[in-house]
């Protein structure tokens, strides 16, 4: 059974941290005080990163019919939450640079980004409540593959040892012989980066979404995002087999009514507005 | 993986940096290979590379067919998983070779 995450990650300080003016936007988000002005300002700091978020939100991922010229203009069109968002896509490439990672560094990225999409479309199509968190949630769902790759490497080593030669996911070989999972792992990353409850929650049960105890729905929404995502074969989860989905997961997002086929074709005729994502790995 | 040179494609990655006989590196390590990198190199008398261990993208339908089948073949039987698998299958199916 996994325990603590924090039992293979020995040196909590030695995990990556967020770019400082990312940081920053994250801590003023839930301030009531602060003005999109306000935002606006700490970001304009990183000229690289003002670049980037503007990108992306002038992307087909957003498809907006008119120019977004400024992060201000960008945070009264889409909120705080969804600029923090975009702030922290633009900046996660970066914090973990993990170019050796043995499955495919792009590729990892690449699936990553597809869950993303396959969670935004899932959440909007079956109208839950937290979908602006959709995206950033399943881009973040497998970073504690990287983050054990880079800080437990022998451990990690082992893992994937294991996949290789029983062709089995990286999920179950972690349960086998290490004491945690990339799923708690990237929970471990994204609480130490502050970021809101709900998503960390969300990474933590992405493996076991009937365990979510903030947002079931929109931790199972990940969890099919997954599985959907691996299916259309987007990107490499680092492994070759594809996990069982949850019964429970399937039925309170209503799929056992209508099935996959709808969401899924639709997921796939989605995939290249991420495409300026894709272009920032 | 160490890899014949016959059987690279552009696209992969190189695992270990590519050496002349005299040890000068052709390519570092890390290299995402191009096709005129993969004609240079067997020009030169490179005999195999090592490159990441990675899936191989689907170069044909038929094998992202056999890619498909393989990564259900655990789950095959229960009903969800078979939903699943059968969308991603005819999906599959409307891609004609010459689009690929």
């Amino acid at each position: 059974m996994p325990t603590d995450p924090r039992k293979i990650i020995r040196n909590i300080d030695d995990l990556p941290t967020l770019p400082q003016v990312v940081a920053r936007v994250n801590e003023m988000i839930g301030d009531p005080s602060v003005s999109a002005g306000d935002i606006n300002d700490i970001i304009s700091k990183d000229v690289a990163l003002s670049a980037r978020i503007l990108k992306l939100v002038n992307s087909a991922f957003y498809g907006f019919p008119r120019r977004i010229s400024s992060v201000t203009h960008a945070i009264v069109i889409l909120g705080f939450n969804a600029v923090r968002n975009m702030a922290l896509s633009a900046s996660v490439f970066q914090s973990l640079l993990a170019r050796d990672l043995p499955f495919g560094y792009s590729e990892f990225w690449v699936h990553s980004i597809g869950v993303a999409v396959a969670a935004n479309v899932i959440a909007r199509e079956k109208r839950l409540k937290a979908v602006e968190d959709a995206f950033m949630c399943g881009l973040l769902h497998d970073i504690g593959k990287v983050v054990l790759h880079q800080y437990a490497r022998d451990d990690f080593a082992r893992v994937l040892a294991r996949v290789e030669k029983e062709d089995c996911l990286i999920y179950d070989a972690e349960l086998d012989l290490l004491d945690t999972t990339h799923a708690q792992v990237g929970a471990l990353l994204t609480d130490e980066w502050k970021l809101p409850e709900r998503i960390v929650n969300v990474i933590e049960s992405h493996h076991t979404p009937t365990e979510a105890t903030e947002s079931p729905e929109l931790t199972a929404a990940i969890h099919l995002a997954d599985v959907f995502t691996r299916a259309l074969m987007v990107g490499s989860g680092g492994d070759n087999k594809i996990p069982q989905v949850d019964p429970g997961a399937w039925s309170l997002l209503g799929f056992s009514d209508e099935g996959p086929g709808p969401i899924m074709r639709q997921v796939a005729s989605e995939m290249h507005t991420a495409d300026a994502f894709i272009e920032l790995i | 993986m160490e890899m014949p040179i016959g059987d690279v494609i552009e696209g992969d990655v190189l695992a270990e940096a590519v050496r002349s006989a005299e040890g000068l590196v052709l390519l570092p390590s890390g290299t995402e290979i191009t096709a005129s990198q993969i004609r240079i190199l067997t020009d030169r008398g490179v005999e195999s590379v090592v490159v990441e261990r990675n899936p191989e993208p689907p170069s044909t339908v038929t094998k992202a067919f056999d890619e498909l089948d393989h990564m259900f073949s655990d789950v095959r039987g229960d009903q969800i998983m078979d939903s699943i698998h059968d969308v991603a299958h005819a999906m599959l199916e409307r891609i004609r070779p010459q689009d690929k």
